[in-house]
């Protein structure tokens, strides 16, 4: 194998990333986007900062005259604040029926109705306190949020409200003919009935998550193994079809070029042109502007390791791209397929959304698909900074299914070529 | 066959027989070329022309026969290292220019960027091109990019040449170019076989001709010989008005059997033009055909082919 006529491929098509704006779109603009999307949008930097207002009907129906009633929970209510800022914005209603409408229209988050006798009840040691809320679903999303934001609050509230009728019972438990052992044993039970399970809790993030630069390191990774599968699929589909259409092939095979020689270039100038957009995009997503934060170290064998699974993902995405090429009539048909089916895997198979976004049977695209382990892999050692130990079962993964894809690859354009030298 | 004559011998085509799809594009075709000629493969589109090209190329495998190149198969790197093959459509890469068009393939037969680019420029200056050199290829003309493929064919210096169609296309002056430029590469040895159906061409160049049509070689032979065999002394050419050229022809053919009729204008083989040319106008006007131009001429390949086929080259 001549090494100047491979060589001869990859300086040609290094010359096609500056010369061909549609190309450099796909290899880093689109992409790129992705990355800026998610670092000023999806993940802006006040990231954790920020908290949600929820918009708050109450219909109180409390004419309870005790020290504690529905009027003063309201008044609870709209001074609460979380991070600077009101929790609740809160508008009264007259009655639960105006209430509801406001909901239905989607002026309102949730709305609270607080019923007669709240008050009587919730100062009343031995009363059940009820109050009734409505969780308004313009998307799943904002109904989980707002049913965890009210439901968080009243769980704060009704924890207060044991503490005090504990308090209350102390004193009255005092006040009792019986032995300090006896209060004792009051006390605790007293304790165990009103708060069964005492439960904390407390975020605790991977390590990787703990700030908004690792997120978007997690993204950078993403948006590289995006545009393997897209970029990836479609120059292995396109390796020897667009030769065809542009009548080169012809040409090429009349040359001393071996079909080996051809493969080799063909192949290392696609994986070039991918590696060169791979690294623009790390270089970008780690930039100030984007602020991403991605572990490396060329001294660590196992981030050495991440760059070898970086190469291995973006040459079974070109693999995958040959089987593509194979039931595609023309290039524009192949390049087509290609990349609306890799757009697809990269949202599908955990590459740019996270895996647990997916509904179940989604997920297992992402177990089966080579490519995304390479991705996942590789993000594990330079966003997670997971140890070299750990990582030996991946490895063997990724080198026997790329080694496995390329010989498919080899035997799909071998027959590609064969089908074309018969007309 | 002695060895010196096989060695003499660059290409041999044997029995060769090409089938696809049910299609026999090429049936039974044998040839020899010698080495230093120009050897013309005269035909109509789709007479097989290319498809046999592609085969002696390299790129294609027949279905039954032989074809030695250079005393090898075709498909031989080291064979392939003497042989440039030109498709008819330009093979260049759009987003290179010119000149990174002749670095890609030159470097594919090994050679120095330097010799190559040296060897370029003397060939797109011989073809008035030079200042196309660091153009796009995606921004030449139709003709300027079948003319920067011939500089990419050349520039390898090959032993054989193989261009299929290489003018098709092309206007007087680029053609007289490649015709000019063709003629030097043949005085300095170069075997070059040449696929065509521009009569004008293949007279030109061609040392011998084989005139294909329909997948087989029809007539083989030298220009003069193969009119000896199959073209009349002189063919009597009358153009009549565009709309009675059938009708000429019509009565024509109630007196000559060797009439052939085309677009613009009806050509009738003659031994004896003098006697011919009166009775025919006469023929005709009698008719009320208004005759045009009448006009005596020698035949050309073009009448071998009619006379072999019935059908005029460019139908």
């Amino acid at each position: 194998m001549r090494l100047k006529a491979i060589a001869s491929f990859i300086i040609r098509d290094l010359k096609l990333i500056v010369r061909d704006k549609s190309l450099v779109f796909w290899l880093i603009a689109w992409p790129l986007i992705w990355i800026f999307m998610t670092a000023y949008i999806f993940v802006p930097p006040a990231t954790g900062e920020g908290t949600v207002t929820i918009k708050l009907g109450v219909v109180n129906m409390d004419n309870s005259q005790v020290s504690f009633n529905g009027s003063l929970l309201i008044t609870i209510m709209k001074e609460v604040k979380y991070n600077g800022s009101n929790l609740f914005n809160i508008k009264l209603y007259s009655s639960e029926e105006e209430a509801l409408q406001a909901l239905r229209k989607g002026e309102l988050d949730a709305v609270i109705i607080v019923p007669d006798g709240f008050g009587y009840n919730a100062t009343n040691i031995m009363r059940e306190t009820r109050l009734i809320a409505y969780i308004g679903s313009r998307t799943p999303q904002s109904a989980q949020i707002t049913s965890s934001i009210i439901t968080n609050f009243f769980n704060g509230f009704s924890k207060e409200l044991s503490l005090k009728r504990m308090d209350t019972l102390q004193k009255i438990i005092e006040q009792l003919p019986i032995s300090e052992e006896g209060k004792q044993w009051f006390n605790i039970s007293i304790r165990g009935i009103m708060r069964p399970l005492n439960m904390t809790f407390e975020k605790v993030y991977p390590e990787a998550f703990e700030t908004r630069a690792r997120i978007l390191g997690w993204y950078t990774i993403g948006a590289v193994g995006m545009m393997f599968l897209y970029s990836g699929f479609n120059s292995g589909a396109s390796l020897i079809v667009s030769e065809k259409e542009r009548g080169t092939l012809k040409k090429l095979f009349s040359t001393p070029l071996t079909e080996g020689e051809f493969l080799t270039g063909g192949f290392l100038s696609q994986l070039t042109m991918l590696l060169i957009s791979a690294l623009i995009l790390i270089i970008v997503g780690t930039s100030p502007v984007i602020g991403a934060s991605i572990a490396f170290n060329p001294f660590n064998p196992a981030h050495l390791l991440a760059i070898i699974f970086i190469v291995c993902g973006a040459l079974m995405s070109m693999s995958i791209g040959s089987l593509i090429s194979l039931i595609s009539k023309t290039w524009s048909s192949a390049s087509n397929l290609a990349t609306v089916l890799g757009l697809l895997l990269s949202f599908t198979t955990g590459v740019w959304f996270p895996i647990e976004w997916m509904p179940q049977p989604i997920r297992v695209l992402a177990i089966i698909f080579p490519p995304a382990w390479s991705i996942e892999a590789s993000r594990r050692i330079l966003v997670f900074e997971t140890v070299m130990e750990t990582l030996i079962l991946d490895a063997i993964k990724i080198f026997s299914s790329t080694i496995l894809l390329l010989t498919v690859a080899l035997i799909s354009y071998r027959t590609m070529i064969r089908r074309y030298s018969e007309y | 066959m002695s060895n010196k004559k096989m060695e003499n011998e660059i290409i041999i085509v044997k029995e060769v027989t090409k089938s696809y799809n049910g299609f026999t594009a090429l049936n039974s075709v044998s040839f020899t070329v010698k080495s230093g000629e120009v050897y013309v493969v005269l035909g109509p589109n789709g007479a097989g022309k290319s498809t046999l090209f592609n085969i002696i190329a390299g790129v294609m495998k027949p279905s039954s026969g032989s074809v030695k190149v250079l005393g090898d198969a075709p498909s031989n790197p080291s064979t392939r290292l003497k042989i440039s093959y030109l498709p008819p459509t330009p093979p260049l890469y759009p987003w290179l220019t010119v000149m990174e068009n002749i670095d890609f393939y030159s470097s594919l037969y090994g050679l120095s960027r330097n010799d190559a680019r040296k060897e370029a420029m003397e060939l797109l200056e011989i073809l008035g091109i030079k200042d196309l050199s660091n153009k796009l290829a995606s921004k030449l003309s139709t003709g300027q990019g079948k003319l920067a493929s011939i500089v990419l064919a050349l520039v390898v210096r090959p032993e054989l040449l193989i261009l299929d169609e290489p003018t098709t296309g092309l206007d007087p002056g680029m053609r007289r170019n490649i015709i000019n430029l063709l003629r030097k590469q043949a005085s300095n040895k170069t075997t070059i076989l040449m696929a065509t159906h521009l009569i004008d061409e293949a007279e030109e160049l061609a040392n011998r001709v084989a005139i294909m049509d329909k997948g087989r070689i029809i007539a083989e032979g030298g220009v003069e010989e193969l009119k000896k065999l199959y073209a009349p002394p002189a063919v009597l050419v009358i153009k009549p008005s565009e709309e009675n050229v059938k009708k000429a022809s019509d009565v024509l053919k109630r007196h000559w059997s060797n009439i052939y009729s085309s677009n613009d204008e009806v050509r009738l083989h003659t031994e004896n033009p003098d006697e011919d040319m009166p009775k025919a106008v006469l023929m005709l006007s009698e008719n009320g055909i208004r005759i045009l131009s009448v006009s005596v001429d020698k035949p050309t390949l073009e009448d071998v082919f009619l006379k072999l086929t019935g059908r005029r080259l460019t139908e």
